[in-house]
């Protein structure tokens, strides 16, 4: 991976701060290297230059020197949703139409399901709706209404406007969110409400206030979704943009003078200063999974789901004919529906931290929904934890290394976990505590797999079809487990660079923007099936798209005629309820073969996902949501290839531990992962290990080494 | 072409009363043979991975289907023993589910022997016939067999409630005086073959409904979830061996029946009664008596409904499956919420309902309301078994009754786009009150009590499907049950036409105008009561138009402040469809959850904040909660409302009498007799 100085050229820095970490991927001419740091939450600055550094010091360069050659800095977070979390942003104002001050407490009566597994939301005894950012005596209505044409149905009262707005200062409103009925199509309200409180709180005074109107945060139709996006953005803004406001200058001190650009929830990059603070919440699983794509291409994979297994939750997102485009439009974030188009990771099942008891109703074993996080954690981290979880059941079973658990910074106590999982899930059982921390990684890891297995039929797609790519501590150590309930023996991946995989998507992403346009339209008429598509209509919307994307792209200072567009469009049949997204053939209506052409696109894909007699054209086809991507595709993030050599792995072999397979502890073969040689195989049963994850293959099963030095696992 | 013939089930076919059909069938020698044949371990993935195919059904449903039934999770999908016994599901709502093993049960007893119709791979069945299972008319289903080389080892089902189904008046038919007036009735009956819709027979249903186009395109829904769980359970069958797959579907009853039974040891063995009122009859007023008590000895429950009004003239009305099944939500839904669903409940069930009630009604009898006398013994029943529960370890799944009442209203007619369209305004049903718990208020605009959870639509998402706008849409202000924890509030809500193209049929349902449905618990307070209202020629959007439009605070605040001009109208909750035109606004608020405990016990601090938040008004933080407060700082005065409650609790001494005495006067007492139009004998025997 190491360069000398005088070679290093073309320097672009990823970081990716998570909770723990901030990673960092320095890709350059010809190679890559990283760097990790603790996150210092105090002030991300500080971690990420260490990181940056660390990363330096690998290819002989100092800190400024590798700045002052570095092209770019991009930025993914998970940590501006600890704002939301512990509730830390500022006081805010909420002001929308008269008469519907209750729509965010309301939450569409469902929100206290949001965001709940399935444990949780059965017992309607407990539910618990979340607690409101905006309480109610914060939440102001004004006079005015338009309805659903965008016709001005009540003019805005500016009286109730003023008097409104001085109420919530006089409450300690910090800043405004403007949500009104119908502003996503004809916003004149809510810009005139911006300019009132403008007005009254200029910015050249100390009490000049942000207000963030809801139409420029989310402009698509539905006021819960779209109140509490915009919500969530303006109480997330305060505490990212000072982070990166210390990041900038700190670049900027040591010779980094172009803008950071941020990563987004859609998978795109743009510049600070046009990126609403929602839109970056997850952007690092966004960009991990963008990585995944990346790899996909680089070794020709078609379908891949991109498991991770963490320490509290077992993630998955879908990369599908080399795509990594399966977007959610309404997203659920710390139990708030919004709404915002971002590339979908699911949290489906368990994670290595879910507790193993047994339930005494049935007398049976379950893991799960209760995790036992980071704090107090597994039994065998030492800290307080009293019940056995997935990991204490992985080390029971040897397969984890209790010295080099993390690159052995966390010892592990295998006596506390083999007592705990003894009085908790054996004992209770009748069995023994190895054959019930079998069990234990038996329910997990079945679990695991039918959830995965519905998660991919659900979008109308074969699981047998996908590779896995592991990822995460526990990742690889269950990946055999949940991999063989898709009905396919695999392969699986595990890559080198897992450790600062999501900084490594960041390095792949490309610049890109969304346009959308909720404007309804009927395609075909009910019963008739007549023609009913105004082409101009339809026209002017996709027109008025391109218009605004190549503008966003100027002004990002790309030229418009690199860029890849692609249209997008929201159908349905009759009044179905939800809509089928398909890529539209057609950018211009210049006849009635392109109509056709249209309805038969849709009509196509839809019985694809749905089977020959789903389809009903019959019920009329109608568009209700057109969509526009614009993106300048990167080039960066190629994996470099060795030459395979020999099989025998004899030279990562670091001796034996007893493990258990199949009802019995043998004593087992332990290689180390980051020994083996590309060209390596290794046949189970046997362990593989590193500082960050441990794989143990089992009997039919074998792991290779490929050119890229990723561990290939798959059944023979 | 020769017919594969198919294995079918060891399963009587002799079936007197479908209705007694409905506990698990005995258990067949195949099922027996290969109960054990897997570990726990394996068995509990097996389960697991029953439910997540349960759910991907439910899903392919919603994705697919056009009523906002389906929107609002009013669906369910269930996974049945080859002999029709239910042993996984995904709801939506429990008991549709469960009705699901009506017909099949029907189907394998009717048409597996008849060769005309027989049961095959890729056979496609649909019944709306609520003798045969459907809960009312509007609850359509879809079921298919699995099979596996060439034997019979499942069925699934899909169901969903549809707005429209050709009943005497659009959507549901309160009005509704006999089976034939009720809408659509099919017996279960095979409408496809080898994995394809029959179109003629998808067509002529459509056909029997005023907006064919939805009915059709939601029976492709249902089919489309049915096909995908056929497919996956074959593909399970085939994977783990037939005989195998076969036993571990029925363990998912038989093992569901052994928690059933250790849950209910932990509860303490006695009568627990609960007695509710419906307080209408179609677009009548009067009052009907539910009555339940629940005995409960060892691992049995006997449910017994004797004191329950009589079949009443028109659609109030349930056939004798109903009470079974709904039986369902209250348990799955709170003290058995930890338990996976199966007809192993019914087992521990007994139920003895009388002949001649408004739940055993005869055949003859409209049902499209059946829902509200089924969603009343709910609430009864929920009473009662929160009472038998309420010393015991489960705490956490106690509450008192979540709101029993379905407050909507539908539209039917040509849309502002032009399309004809049925919809519901599922935002007051589906906003229920939740009820008061022992440590906590019920959930504000919750749930409806006969789901798990479900969905009220943004105004945004209704005002472009229909000619309509929304006027307010707000918690509905003191509408819940009062106590020291408070039931939830309702949705209050009103809509004015708007831009209506031609005739707009507007309709509602719902009751609890005079009398509330949710019991309040332990001293607490019922929920509050739900008016049928409407104005006819208002000049709200002149009003709007002219900025002189003020939102009510609620619908109170609109009819007794009179907030605009209109002919004001005031009904029972379900009255008959109007047709609406430009300017009619109809309101509608929604039903809260019942209250938990003495309200003279509550936080003094929890009252105000209420208030602030306008939960609650003036009038009952003073009069009900006596709570003393400083009108601009909104603070607590603590020594003023010591002394209030005291007060209060002076006059409850005061008023207070021996038992003997109270029961004495209370049982001269009686209702007025236009009241008892639909009772029965009163005061009558009582289980």
């Amino acid at each position: 991976m190491g360069k000398t100085k005088q070679t290093v050229k073309d320097i672009a820095v990823d970081l990716d701060i998570g909770g723990t970490f901030t990673d960092c991927y320095v890709s350059h001419e010809g190679g890559y290297t990283i760097g990790k740091s603790s996150t210092t939450k105090y002030d991300v600055a500080v971690g990420a230059l260490r990181s940056i550094e660390a990363a330096a010091e690998t290819i002989d360069l100092s800190l400024e020197e590798l700045l002052d050659e570095c092209t770019s800095v991009s930025y993914s977070t998970t940590i501006s949703l600890n704002t939301l979390i512990e509730r830390t942003g500022p006081k805010l104002g909420l002001i929308t139409t008269e008469g519907f001050e209750d729509v965010t407490l309301i939450g569409r009566a469902r929100s206290w399901v949001d965001g709940r597994q399935p444990e949780e939301i059965r017992n309607k005894a407990n539910a618990h709706k979340p607690e409101p950012i905006i309480q109610r005596d914060m939440i102001a209505g004004v006079k005015e209404r338009i309805d659903w044409s965008g016709e001005v149905i009540a003019p805005l009262d500016r009286e109730s406007v003023v008097e409104q707005v001085h109420s919530l200062v006089d409450k300690g409103a910090m800043g405004f969110v403007v949500s009104l009925l119908w502003a996503f199509q004809n916003p004149e309200h809510e810009i005139q409400v911006r300019e009132i409180i403008d007005e009254l709180y200029p910015e050249k005074y100390l009490g000049a206030m942000p207000v963030l109107l809801s139409h420029e945060i989310s402009p698509t139709s539905g006021e819960y979704p779209r109140t509490m996006s915009t919500i969530l953005s303006a109480y997330m803004h305060r505490d990212l943009a000072h982070d990166l406001r210390s990041l900038s200058d700190e670049l900027r001190a040591r010779n980094y003078s172009k803008p950071i650009l941020l990563v987004n929830n859609t998978g795109a990059v743009s510049k600070v200063i046009k990126t609403p603070a929602l839109n970056t919440y997850a952007s690092g699983p966004v960009a991990g999974l963008l990585g995944g794509a990346r790899l996909c291409e680089e070794y020709g994979i078609t379908n891949a789901v991109l498991t991770d297994m963490g320490g509290t939750s077992f993630d998955a997102s879908l990369v599908v004919d080399g795509n990594p485009r399966h977007y959610s439009y309404h997203p659920v974030i710390e139990n708030f529906f919004v709404s915002l188009p971002m590339l979908e990771v699911s949290t489906i099942g368990a994670g290595g931290g879910s507790i193993a008891w047994v339930n005494p109703l049935t007398g049976r074993l379950q893991v799960g929904p209760q995790s036992a996080g980071s704090m107090p954690g597994p039994a065998c981290y030492d800290t307080g934890g009293r019940e056995p979880t997935v990991t204490d059941a992985d080390l029971i079973l040897g397969y984890i290394n209790p010295d080099r658990f993390c690159g052995g910074r966390i010892g592990l106590n295998a006596e506390r976990a083999h007592m705990l999982m003894e009085a908790n899930v054996a004992e209770p059982l009748g069995i023994d505590v190895a054959e019930a921390a079998a069990a234990v990684k038996l329910t997990v890891d079945g679990h695991a797999g039918n959830d995965l297995f519905k998660n991919i039929a659900l979008r109308g797609l074969r699981p047998d079809d996908f590779a896995v790519f592991a990822f995460g501590g526990a990742g690889a150590t269950h990946a055999v487990g949940y991999t063989s309930h898709l009905g396919a023996g695999g392969p699986i991946y595990v890559f080198r660079f897992s450790p600062v995989f999501c900084a490594f998507g960041s390095a792949v992403s490309d610049i890109s923007h969304i346009y959308q346009n909720d404007t309804m339209m009927v395609v075909l008429s009910p019963g008739t099936n007549d023609i009913a598509l105004d082409g101009n209509m339809y026209n002017e919307t996709v027109e008025g798209l391109f218009e605004q994307a190549r503008q966003g792209l100027k002004e990002d200072g790309f030229d418009p005629s690199d860029a890849v567009f692609l249209l997008e469009l929201e159908m349905r049949y009759g009044s179905q309820i939800q809509n089928t997204v398909v890529s539209s053939p057609v950018l211009k209506v210049e006849s009635d073969e392109d109509i056709t052409r249209l309805a038969e696109a849709f009509s196509e894909h839809y019985i694809e996902l749905w089977g020959p007699g789903s389809a009903y054209p019959a019920g009329g086809v109608e568009i209700n949501l057109f969509r526009l991507r614009a993106s300048i595709p990167s080039d960066r993030g190629r994996l470099p290839k060795r030459k395979l050599g020999k099989t025998d792995p004899g030279g990562a072999l670091l001796g034996t531990r007893e493990a258990y397979w199949d009802g019995s502890f043998r004593t087992t073969s332990v290689y180390d992962l980051d020994k083996l040689e590309p060209g390596n195989v290794v046949t189970g049963p046997v362990l593989v290990e590193s500082d960050t994850t441990s794989l143990p293959i089992p009997d039919g099963w074998e792991c290779k080494i490929d050119e890229h030095e990723s561990a290939v696992i798959s059944q023979y | 072409m020769s017919i594969q013939e198919v294995t079918m089930p060891e399963f009587d076919t002799n079936i007197e009363d479908l209705f007694s059909r409905m506990n698990p069938e005995p258990q067949t020698s195949l099922e027996e043979e290969y109960a054990e044949e897997m570990s726990d371990i394996e068995f509990s993935i097996f389960r697991h991975k029953l439910a997540t195919i349960a759910t991907e059904g439910k899903e392919v449903m919603a994705k697919l289907g056009v009523s906002s039934a389906l929107r609002s999770e009013d669906s369910g999908t269930g996974i049945y023993t080859a002999c029709g016994d239910m042993s996984s599901a995904a709801a939506g709502v429990y008991y549709h589910a469960l009705s699901g093993q009506l017909p099949v049960k029907y189907t394998l007893s009717k048409w597996g022997t008849d060769t005309s119709v027989r049961i095959e791979d890729g056979d496609i069945f649909f019944s709306t016939d609520p003798i045969y299972g459907a809960t009312h008319t509007p609850d359509q289903i879809a079921f298919m067999p699995v099979i596996v080389d060439g034997v019979l080892v499942s069925w699934v089902s899909a169901v969903a409630h549809q707005a429209e189904v050709g009943a005497m008046e659009p959507g549901l038919s309160a009005l509704a005086s006999n089976a034939w007036s009720d809408g659509v009735r099919l017996l279960p009956q095979k409408i496809g073959t080898n994995w394809e819709l029959r179109e003629d027979a998808v067509q002529s249903i459509g056909n029997m409904t005023r907006v064919p186009d939805e009915q059709i395109l939601d029976i492709k829904a249902r089919v489309a979830a049915c096909t995908r769980m056929v497919r996956r359970l074959k593909d399970l069958a085939e994977d783990i061996g037939s005989e195998v797959f076969i036993g571990a579907v029925r363990r998912c009853v038989d093992d569901g029946r052994v928690q059933v039974r250790r849950r209910l040891l932990e509860f303490n063995d006695g009568i627990y009664r609960s007695t509710v009122f419906i307080d209408g009859v179609g677009g009548d007023m009067g009052l009907q008596r539910i009555h339940c008590a629940i005995t409960k000895k060892g691992d049995k429950l006997t449910v017994r409904l004797e004191g329950t009004s009589p079949q009443n003239p028109f659609a109030f009305n349930a056939y004798a499956s109903m009470p079974v099944t709904t039986l369902a939500n209250p348990f799955f839904s709170y003290l058995l919420s930890d338990v996976p669903p199966s007809v192993g409940l019914l087992d521990q069930i007994e139920m003895e309902i009388p002949d001649g009630t408004c739940l055993s009604a005869s055949a003859d009898a409209a049902v499209s309301c059946s829902l509200w006398p089924t969603f009343l013994l709910q609430a009864a029943a929920h009473c009662a078994t929160m009472k038998m529960a309420f010393d015991s370890d489960h705490r956490d799944k106690l509450s008192a009754t979540q709101s029993a009442n379905a407050v909507g209203g539908y539209g039917v007619g040509v849309n502002q786009h032009g399309l004809l369209a049925a919809d519901l305004y599922v935002d007051p049903v589906n906003g229920s009150g939740g009820g008061a718990r022992p440590d906590a208020d019920g959930v504000d605009v919750f749930a409806g009590i006969w789901g798990n959870y479900m969905d009220t639509n943004d105004a945004e998402q209704l005002e472009i499907r229909g000619p309509y706008y929304k006027i307010y849409s707000r918690i509905a202000r003191d509408g819940h049950g009062f106590g020291k924890f408070r039931g939830g509030s309702g949705q209050d809500t009103a809509y004015v036409a708007h831009k209506v193209p031609d005739a707009l049929s507007h309709g509602t349902m719902g009751f609890g105008t005079k009398f509330p449905t949710a019991p309040g618990i332990f001293g607490g307070y019922a929920g509050n009561t739900t008016p049928g209202a409407y104005i006819i020629g208002s000049n709200v959007i002149d009003l709007m138009r002219s900025g002189e439009w003020d939102a009510p605070n609620s619908t109170g605040d609109l009819v007794e402040n009179r907030l605009c001009e209109g002919e004001y109208n005031f009904d029972y909750a379900t009255y008959p469809a109007l047709n609406v035109t430009d300017g009619d606004v109809w309101m509608m608020v929604g039903a809260g959850g019942g209250g938990w405990g003495d309200v003279l016990e509550r936080n003094p601090q929890m009252v105000v904040e209420d208030l602030r938040a306008g939960v609650i008004s003036e009038f009952t933080v003073k009069e009900i909660y006596k709570v003393a407060y400083d009108s601009e700082s909104l603070m607590v005065e603590v020594e003023e409302t010591e002394k209030l409650r005291d007060e209060a609790r002076e006059e409850r001494k005061q008023i207070g009498k021996p038992y003997n005495e109270f029961i004495q006067e209370w049982e001269q007492q009686s209702p007025p007799e236009h009241a008892l139009k639909y009772f029965g004998e009163f005061p009558g025997t009582v289980a």
